[in-house]
């Protein structure tokens, strides 16, 4: 794998979804963080190292598709981690809508496209805090 | 569906099926065996990766003495529902056990083929391109070329020595209202070329059934057509999340000539005849047009047109004689035009001491007439479809032109090149090097460099630095 495939499946796969999350979890709670950015930075510098450090193993032409999967699946594990802690922070601000529920449809309504997309993925974070704004819409109508 | 462990399925399925069909005893062999545990053992080699219980028991199970496959996938399908990788489990290792274990049919994803579903298709990359260059680019309120020579020009001469040497037609944009007139040969390479891209055309108009003046409507249409059912699948799955999300869809209206309408009515099912257009007829409500009947070929009618353009404090008028030969009332019709592009084609020997006017197209004699009626306004004709069958005569005819022209009046005429700008907005034209609006007075028209090549607009500063 050469280092820029790297990185554009490290951004594709979890700097986006990092991203999605922070600027998603900000308009939720319409308040900046200063440090959310600040991480994924140190991320991105993060997985750059890995990748430096690794460099032999990442350019073993024999197992570049094992060491590709492998990435990824890293990737997603953390990709679940910010979506776990997303959930975690929405469910605080409205405990009584089941995130974990939403998100399981919204996932099976993506399940039952033919083409998934990059975007399609991304858009479970503006879904769930949208949830927050139709409540809170909902309450100011009654 | 992306799960954290649907890649790693993806190779130890494809490795085994790849097996299995070379040897269908495959399963029950060590090698089998070995192969997966191999891969399991690289996957997981350091602590990076959570490993879940399923896994570690579909292992255990195999590096025991005897194990088989379909035993392991059975064993770790009970403890699959565990995982507890992802946050909504999608029960990808119960698919991949249940393969494994022949309960369940399933090819296996080719591995090579992985990034060609992962990748964003085509047109995700074309309107990440219109994105990109909507704010470097200057296309609003602009006339913008996209033709020098005629047909017949790139025909024997491009095909031969020079690809850059194409036709193609003319548009312009009126704050966000792109209009193409005459989408000829290489008009769809032209204009993305000049960083117009199909979002940027709302209206189509084709003067008549000749393939330098409509062979690229087919590109446009299929275009339209392609960022519509892009649009159309991607809005399907939005649509039931995001209920107020705007739908998109790009629309253009297509205005053609009567002969290019029977001709294409597969192509393009929804047009509308110029014939409809004798009177002002509105395109939105910023630009409206005008036609007149011209005097091109027999049997086949072409049409002038006028498009009226209302700017923010004035209206401006552009006029374009499309294919004809001189008559009255077409310089009648072009009398109010304030920037006038007119087609000369091929010139001959009689036509250009003006003992016999062309048939077909204006020529040079018919363009004289055109130029030289004293109640034309125009202050910027464009000379545009050169016929160049004897060799570059642009510079030469549009110099003489210019000296009929401005004993006159105060008025300028130029050679149409593709990529030639004029802002609606002044009247300017925007120079070749700098990019910098400038009135007509002030460019300088550069030949170019060989036979056939570009010619260039040059504002003073840059002649002057070229100079230097």
């Amino acid at each position: 794998m050469k280092d820029y495939e790297h990185m554009v499946l490290a951004i594709d796969e979890l700097i986006s979804h990092r991203v999605s999350g922070i600027i998603c979890m900000e308009s939720c709670r319409s308040c900046y963080f200063p440090k959310g950015f600040r991480k994924v930075f140190d991320s991105f510098c993060e997985i750059r190292k890995d990748y430096e450090d690794n460099q032999e193993i990442y350019s073993d032409e024999s197992m570049e598709m094992v060491e590709q999967t492998r990435f990824q699946a890293y990737c997603r594990q953390e990709q679940a981690e910010i979506l776990n802690n997303f959930i975690k922070e929405l469910e605080e601000l409205a405990p009584e809508i089941d995130f974990r529920e939403e998100a399981r449809n919204y996932y099976c309504a993506l399940e039952q496209e033919d083409v998934q997309t990059p975007e399609m993925y991304l858009s479970v974070y503006p879904f769930l805090a949208s949830l927050i704004s139709t409540k809170e819409e909902r309450v100011s109508e009654l | 569906m992306n799960t954290c462990l649907s890649g790693l399925w993806d190779i130890l399925l494809e490795k085994y099926y790849e097996k299995m069909m070379s040897n269908p005893d495959y399963a029950d062999e060590d090698t089998c065996r070995e192969e997966i545990g191999v891969m399991l053992e690289r996957f997981y080699r350091d602590n990076s990766l959570r490993k879940p219980l399923h896994v570690q028991i579909f292992y255990d199970e195999l590096s025991k003495n005897g194990g088989d496959v379909q035993h392991a996938a059975e064993q770790a399908d009970k403890k699959s529902e565990e995982c507890g990788l992802c946050v909504i489990c999608s029960r990808c290792a119960r698919s991949f056990y249940e393969i494994l274990s022949h309960r369940r049919m399933e090819r296996p994803l080719p591995t090579e083929w992985n990034k060609y579903f992962v990748d964003r298709n085509q047109m995700y990359f074309y309107l990440s391109a219109y994105k990109l260059l909507k704010s470097y680019r200057q296309i609003k309120d602009t006339l913008i070329c996209l033709k020098g020579f005629s047909s017949t020009t790139p025909a024997i001469y491009s095909a031969v020595f020079e690809g850059a040497c194409t036709g193609g037609g003319i548009y312009f944009n009126l704050d966000g209202f792109g209009v193409v007139i005459d989408p000829g040969i290489g008009f769809v390479e032209s204009m993305h070329k000049q960083g117009i891209f199909i979002e940027d055309i709302n209206a189509v108009i084709v003067t008549h059934n000749h393939l330098d003046h409509n062979a690229d409507m087919g590109t446009v249409s299929a275009l339209s057509y392609d960022i519509n059912r892009y649009y159309r699948n991607q809005e399907r799955f939005y649509q039931q999340f995001f209920p107020n999300r705007r739908s998109r869809k790009h629309e253009i209206s297509w205005w053609l000539d009567e002969s290019t309408q029977k001709a294409n009515s597969e192509i393009v099912p929804m047009s509308r005849c110029l014939t409809e257009c004798y009177e002002w007829k509105e395109l939105n409500s910023a630009v409206a047009i005008k036609v007149i009947e011209t005097k091109h070929m027999s049997g086949n009618k072409s049409y002038g047109i006028k498009c009226k353009l209302k700017l923010a404090d004035k209206v401006t008028i552009i006029g374009y004689t499309s294919d004809t030969r001189y008559f009255l009332e077409l310089a009648e019709f072009m009398r109010e035009c304030d920037i006038l592009i007119f087609n000369i084609s091929d010139i001959y020997e009689k036509d250009v001491r003006g003992k016999k006017q062309k048939n077909t197209h204006l020529g040079y004699d018919g363009s004289i007439n055109l130029l030289q009626d004293d109640e034309q306004k125009f202050r910027l004709a464009i000379a545009s479809e050169f016929c160049c069958n004897n060799g570059d005569y642009r510079m030469n005819v549009v110099r003489k032109l210019n000296e009929h022209v401005r004993h006159r009046r105060k008025a300028y005429v130029m050679p149409g090149e593709v990529g030639m700008k004029v802002d609606l907005q002044s009247g300017g034209i925007f120079c070749s090097r700098c990019k910098q609006v400038v009135s007509p007075e002030s460019v300088c028209i550069v030949s170019p460099e060989r036979e056939f090549g570009t010619i260039q607009y040059v504002c003073r500063s840059c002649r002057y630095k070229a100079e230097d």
